[in-house]
């Protein structure tokens, strides 16, 4: 009777340790689980942004999304540093394009990095880059790389094609600086 | 005896309770295993590709393009570029600028998609669509999304800015057609 009572740790012994090699992969698997669950807050925040943005209630909002030592890239080496820097310009977009919508057309995320690919529409109403209002529809796309941490915007690269912009605006005939 | 003989298939019966129930993880995190090979997969197909360009080497750029490849830049184009376009922008491009290099500055990949920023840089030697060369070191920068199938790039979607380039080519801002690169 014995002999059969030891077999019986032999064989605890034996499960647990494959138990202990599946924990390795377990914490492996929780590693991507959570990844995934981070990548689609971080893309929920970037879409909530937009969307304020488009109701003309960024600013309202933004200290909830956004560091305060974030850095937006924009093309041609044009960088806006900081929150309180981003929140003066912030309210010009929509004064300017007050009927302004953004439509995102792709969104992929990866660890601490969103891509998201926008269509822009607005209606020329206000006074914006030093360009007087024209009522002309502003149609453009741009992408955009957003990286977070701990749930809140760092960093950003936008890119778009500034002159398809000033094109549409009607200013074929002047050097006008890339700026915001 | 018996009875003790008995606890054995109780206690493996327990053990692959959890064994099955960890089947079902294990299959999880294989599936995440594969997606995140295929990523990095993605990543060094399109990044090889870019290095093909750099070197001027079109017939090792094709090992990496699929024939039917579409650029759209920008992305809402109704005219997107074929391959076969695309290597005459470049041999257009590096006619004028022989240094011409792209430098990936951030890249990411999820599923069947890359993204990538990319900075290109060079010098403005030669002639470049009606413009005469200023001798001037040029940059732009980029953002691409690939799109990848059976280990080709198969679509790319691109947005820059065109006007701080040509500023850069000693341009004013003139009534150019706004060029796809």
């Amino acid at each position: 009777m014995k002999k059969y009572l030891g077999v019986v740790p032999l064989i605890l012994l034996f499960c647990f340790t494959i138990a202990c090699q599946d924990k390795a992969a377990m914490a492996e698997l929780e590693k991507y689980k959570a990844q995934a669950k981070v990548e689609e807050q971080n893309k929920q925040i970037e879409k909530r942004y937009a969307e304020e943005e488009d109701k003309g209630n960024i600013l309202e909002v933004i200290d909830e999304m956004v560091a305060p030592d974030v850095v937006y890239h924009y093309p041609n080496n044009n960088d806006e540093r900081g929150l309180e820097t981003i929140k003066q310009n912030e309210p010009s977009f929509k004064k300017a394009f007050p009927d302004m919508k953004h439509t995102i057309e792709l969104q992929i995320a990866e660890g601490d990095l969103v891509a998201t690919r926008y269509k822009w529409h607005g209606t020329h109403m206000g006074e914006w880059m030093g360009i007087a209002p024209t009522g002309k529809e502003l149609n453009f796309t741009f992408i955009e790389i957003c990286r977070f941490s701990d749930g809140k915007l760092v960093e950003a690269w936008i890119e778009l094609d500034w002159l398809g912009i000033m094109q549409q605006l009607g200013m074929e005939l002047k050097l006008k600086e890339a700026k915001k | 005896m018996k009875r003790y003989l008995r606890v054995i298939p109780l206690a493996l019966l327990l053990c692959f309770s959890f064994a099955c129930q960890d089947k079902a993880a294990m299959a999880e995190l294989e599936k995440y295993r594969v997606q995140a090979a295929v990523e990095a997969r993605n990543i060094e197909i399109i990044k090889a590709a870019i290095a093909e360009v750099d070197k001027r080497n079109l017939e090792g750029f094709q090992a990496y393009v699929a024939p039917e490849f579409k650029l759209y830049a920008p992305s809402n184009s109704t005219t997107p570029v074929s391959r076969d376009d695309y290597m005459a922008m470049v041999k257009m491009m590096t006619a004028a600028i022989p240094d011409m290099v792209h430098n990936v500055t951030e890249v990411f990949a999820v599923g069947d998609r890359v993204v990538l920023r990319v900075a290109i840089q060079g010098t403005h030697l030669a002639e470049l669509q009606g413009i005469p060369p200023t001798g001037n070191k040029v940059t732009a920068s980029y953002i691409a999304i690939f799109r990848v199938k059976d280990g080709k790039a198969v679509e790319e979607v691109v947005e820059e800015d065109f006007l701080g380039l040509y500023q850069q080519l000693g341009m004013e801002l003139k009534p150019v057609a706004a060029k796809k690169k």
